[in-house]
């Protein structure tokens, strides 16, 4: 839409996969700031009307990977495409992405329905055409009427949408979330982020959307890609890491569990098995290590226990925290400290009760 | 798509006009030899020289109509552009027999080159950078080389060029060593000291007495009770706007042989009166005076910076306000303090106004290269070796505080909510405290009440009754048949200094706000050495100014000397780094994401500029803007050099009254231009000093009606 001549003419490289409007390609690409490596060699790919999460710590470089699908840093080496087209060297002005910002970043002395028009006056609208679609647009976000106000005048929540509308309106091949939620209180989080998702699915448009909850990745994502220093650690949609992690970063990350230091190894009869303290074994269906030191991950999920003593692992309750929903209790046992979550509104063992726990041999995984 | 076609072309079609303009500017003269265009001289002279301009803008022209330019083609174009720039200056210093000043049509032609060059190397760069980015660079770049860096080095070559315009090392060396300017016989009592060492004393005394004053204000604005703050802030503003001899000039009606506390004095304890104040005691109480209030404002910030939550740890820690203050507070404000002190060096060193008016037989470094040049012998070469001695002096201390001290700053502002207030002094402190500060509040005050009420006095020391023919002297308007009449003595140089300091002060503060712009928005290689560049022109004496202006200006290709422009340029280079440091302030508290939204959202970054940040730093904008005036109507230093007969300027008309003991009618003229200042400052911020970001600002504001379908 916006796309300079003097950008057309730069070379089309070729990228077979994906040209389709709004798909993003990264190729090996490479950010540093001086002698950091904030971006280390990243490749993916994100289909049109995707909505991607980069999930990671801070300092993973998420922001950064965000940043230069706007152009507003560019990759030091590799290239990146969006709709088919190598945008490595094209500056945020001339990209046809739209970015909403963490703080929002709404020019605080133009009016909500200036702000959202903005956009469309910087690409050459007239002003009474821009502001018509400015008022569809904030209707989209239901802030019809809400044009002539400050943006120092409306609640977080409002300020937000206002953002949204902004990005939005320009039709954008690709929309751009930066931590959309973090300012709002906890409550409105969960609202919002179904409004967004919602939002997406109507207009159908590419997002990338940069969080660090993993809860919140979980709930909007078609797919999530998480990152750790600066690369990919692991991309699939939230099933599949949840059930599949391949590495004891991705399983603590997504989703609660317990790591376990262990040793893999494979029997006789060609099942999997984990030796904890060459004291406990236990057999697990799938595994990314064969031999070896690994991890075991055991998921709340994949404890129960009873009270006395039994077949089992025996174990000693050290904690237990009521949180209205569940009991979170704390367990010490032979392999180390577990922790279980119970769905029952009050805490039915308490402190040093003995227990003997049984571990469903299907949920556990070993990375 | 026609946005960068015409974006493309706009230089290049300006270029066709530069020739055009060079055409009919002449008009008169246009076809003879010295009168003609470019294109006139080619081809009715057979001046070869105008021949490379000429091709090299035909074929600029040309490229921008080939769309895709190939790499090959455009770094063969840039190559070219180059070219032609260097034709055209050899040209103009070494063309032929005679050398002439370039004209209009030269500076619009290099100027249209320049941009082409710079757009150009836009479109080449591997950054992908917009032109107006990388031109603003270049510009400012080119810029301060032409305009700082240019004159200097001058004075640099006139230092060692005699009398009789051969080089001349041991010349240079013979007055660099002279005695007159390293002797310390003073110390010993025998005889005076050296320029240089008069100037090197001074402003060790100056630093120590303004840095002690400055920190006593600064504790006790921000740790004390005291119920006298807005007054001590409005004290803080005076000097400002005050041209810097009135003080002295006040000075003297107090103290001087004729002064108000010396007759008092030899009435009541018979004390003879004396010319103490003549001297380098004098110029010490002068600027002591005068730059205090620049510490303070310096050192406040410092005191201000310490972290509360350090102070209460300390004191849960068992430690009591004393010992708080002389174990944590003072140690992290040690950098801000040296800081203070190597500042008020440097205004020491370059001071002028307070020299000059109190100097009497001892002068000091920037003294003495005035009366070089305008003294019997005019002596060239000597103002060069002592300037370049000042500015040596000058840029060391300079470097010292920007390497040194840029390391170590304790200062603890985090952006993080810091709770808790910083403690108060303890009773023996604010003692301390009190006895400095309160003392010198009177006397700043009485200096003031000095001003006014010497403009009101007949003949100081002689005949005290009250009159305002001063006044009258000075600005008296009468009726003619032609309308006003502006009758008083001073008006002609009033109006000068107005409407120079006009047109110098936005243009400073474009200059200065875009190279803020640049520093905190922009990455660029270099980008540190541009910002020390940029700030060691702040550095640089008036007084040097004024001297590598004479010698770079003077004469052919650039012949400013005598003109307004020369003024203007003067201005807009000595006070673009407050432009720059007011600019680079406000600019970090905007936050870096609403440019980054508005280049997102399809705005480049020109267009970001005007219509997101130019709107959000209008505070920043007006300041700057009423800090150039302000300090373009009180510049004395650089000023005094440059004035010329058709364009004198107050501050220089002062100082000739001052030199011909014309002291109430200098007063009166000095009293009338801090009044100016103040009305002129207060109007600015009134009228455009608020931002309005909150409803209750938009006075009036209707919302729109809605349209009947």
């Amino acid at each position: 839409m916006k796309l300079d001549t003097r950008w057309q003419a730069a070379e089309q490289v070729s990228i077979p996969l994906n040209e389709g409007r709004g798909s993003i390609v990264f190729r090996n690409v490479v950010k540093k700031y001086g002698v950091v490596h904030a971006v280390d060699g990243i490749d993916l790919e994100i289909r049109s009307g995707e909505l991607v999460t980069l999930l990671g710590p801070s300092g993973c470089g998420k922001t950064t990977t965000l940043r230069m699908i706007a152009g507003l840093e560019l990759p030091t080496t590799g290239t990146l495409a969006i709709g088919g087209t190598d945008v490595s060297r094209l500056p945020a002005t001339y990209r046809n992405v739209s970015m909403v910002f963490q703080s929002y970043a709404l020019f605080p002395h133009l009016t909500v329905l200036d702000n959202v028009a903005y956009g469309l006056r910087m690409g050459g609208l007239k002003t009474p055409l821009a502001r018509d679609m400015a008022e569809d647009a904030l209707s989209l976000v239901g802030l019809a009427g809400f044009g002539p106000r400050l943006p120092s005048e409306l609640s977080g929540g409002q300020q937000q949408r206002v953002a949204l509308a902004r990005a939005i309106v320009l039709e954008p091949e690709v929309l751009l979330l930066d931590e959309p939620l973090s300012n709002l209180d906890a409550k409105l989080r969960r609202y919002v982020r179904e409004e967004i998702r919602t939002l997406q699915q109507r207009i159908g448009v590419t997002t990338v959307y940069v969080t660090h909850d993993q809860e919140e990745a979980m709930a909007v994502s078609d797919r999530i890609i998480v990152m750790e220093q600066g690369r990919i650690a692991q991309m699939g949609s939230p099933a599949e890491l949840y059930h599949n992690p391949r590495s004891a970063f991705i399983a603590s990350f997504i989703g609660e569990a317990n790591l376990i230091s262990c040793v893999a190894a494979v029997d006789a009869d060609g099942s999997r098995v984990a030796h904890v303290h060459d004291s406990h074994r236990f057999a697990v269906p799938t595994s990314t290590v064969a031999q070896g030191d690994a991890t075991l991950v055991i998921r709340p999920a994949a404890i129960s226990f009873s009270t006395g003593t039994g077949a089992g692992m025996p174990g000693t309750i050290t904690s237990a925290a009521f949180l209205g929903d569940r009991v979170l209790y704390g367990i010490k046992t032979p392999i180390g400290r577990l922790f279980h979550i119970e769905y029952v509104s009050s805490i039915r063992h308490p402190d040093g009760t003995e227990v003997n726990i049984i571990l469903d041999p299907a949920k556990l995984h070993l990375v | 798509m026609l946005g960068l076609a015409a974006y493309c072309l706009a230089p290049w079609y300006g270029v066709e006009y530069g020739i055009f303009e060079r055409d009919w500017i002449d008009a008169g003269g246009l076809l003879s030899e010295a009168g003609a265009s470019g294109l006139l001289r080619l081809v009715l002279f057979r001046d070869a020289a105008m021949a490379i301009p000429a091709a090299v803008l035909l074929f600029l022209v040309a490229i921008g109509f080939i769309k895709p330019a190939s790499r090959l083609l455009l770094l063969f174009s840039l190559a070219a552009t180059i070219l032609a720039l260097a034709a055209i200056v050899i040209d103009a210093f070494a063309g032929g027999t005679v050398i002439r000043s370039l004209g209009y049509g030269a500076t619009i032609v290099m100027t249209m080159l320049f941009l082409s060059a710079t757009h150009l190397w836009s479109r080449l760069g591997r950054d992908n950078r917009d032109a107006f980015v990388v031109s603003s660079i270049a510009g400012v770049c080119a810029l301060i080389v032409l305009f700082v860096f240019y004159p200097i080095a001058q004075i640099l070559v006139q230092a060692f060029v005699d009398r009789q315009g051969a080089f001349s090392l041991p010349g240079a060396l013979h007055i660099a060593m002279g005695g007159d300017i390293w002797s310390v016989g003073c110390i010993a009592g025998k005889s005076r000291c050296g320029v240089a060492i008069n100037s090197i004393i001074l402003g060790l005394l100056t630093a120590t007495s303004t840095t002690v004053l400055g920190l006593a204000f600064a504790l006790l604005m921000s740790r004390t009770r005291f119920p006298g703050k807005p007054l001590l802030r409005a004290l803080a503003v005076l000097p400002i706007i005050t041209p810097p001899f009135v003080i002295g000039l006040a000075l003297i009606l107090l103290f001087g042989r004729a002064g108000f506390v010396t007759d008092i004095m030899s009435g009541l304890l018979g004390l003879e009166a004396s010319r103490w104040l003549y001297g380098l005691w004098g110029i010490w109480l002068g600027q002591t005076l005068a730059f205090t209030p620049i510490a303070f404002l310096v050192l406040t910030g410092v005191v201000q910076g310490i972290s509360p939550s350090l102070e209460e740890a300390s004191q849960t820690l068992r430690a009591d306000l004393s010992s708080t203050l002389r174990t944590v507070s003072l140690p992290l404000m040690k950098p801000g303090i040296a800081n203070a002190f190597l500042l008020a060096f440097i205004e020491s060193l370059a001071d002028f106004g307070n020299p000059v008016v109190l100097g009497g037989g001892d002068n000091v470094l920037s003294t003495e290269i005035y009366f070089a040049i305008v003294g019997a012998q005019a002596n060239m070469m000597r103002a060069a070796v002592l300037s370049l001695i000042l500015l040596v002096l000058t840029l060391t201390v300079f470097i010292v505080q920007k390497r040194w001290l840029g390391r170590t700053n304790f200062t603890t502002i985090t952006g993080k909510a810091d709770n808790g207030a910083n403690s108060m002094l303890s009773t023996g402190h604010k003692a301390i405290v009190y006895g400095l500060t309160l003392p010198w509040m009177v006397f700043t005050t009485t200096i003031y009440v000095m001003v006014f009420y010497g403009g009101v006095v007949r003949l100081w020391g002689q005949d005290h009754t009250l009159t305002f023919a001063h006044y009258r002297e000075a600005f008296d308007i009468g009726w003619s048949d032609g309308g006003i009449w502006w009758k008083g003595a001073a008006w002609d140089s009033f109006w000068t200094t107005i409407s120079i300091s006009a047109i110098a002060a936005p243009l400073t503060a474009a200059l200065g706000l875009l190279t803020a712009w640049l520093l905190v928005r922009q990455k660029f290689a270099g980008r540190s050495t541009f910002e020390f560049l940029t700030m060691l022109s702040f550095a640089v004496p008036g007084t040097v100014v004024g001297v590598s202006y004479i010698l770079a200006f003077n004469s052919a290709p650039i012949e400013l000397t005598g003109t307004g422009t020369i003024l203007v340029l003067c201005f807009i280079f000595r006070n673009m780094p407050v432009g720059v440091r007011g600019g680079v302030a406000a600019m970090k508290q905007l936050d870096a994401s609403l440019d980054e939204a508005s280049l997102t959202l399809g705005a480049n970054s020109f267009k970001t500029l005007r219509h997101v940040v130019l709107p959000l730093m209008r505070p920043a904008i007006v300041s700057a803007v009423a800090y150039s005036f302000i300090r373009a109507i009180t510049s004395v230093s650089a000023v005094i050099f440059l004035v010329g007969a058709d364009h004198n300027m107050a501050t220089a008309y002062i100082i000739g009254l001052v030199e011909n003991g014309s002291y109430g009618l200098a007063i009166a003229y000095s009293t009338v231009l801090i009044v100016v200042m103040l009305i002129v400052v207060t109007v600015l911020q009134l009228a455009f000093g608020k931002r309005r970001l909150r409803r209750e600002d938009r006075v009036g504001y209707q919302p729109p009606r809605p349209v009947a379908a």
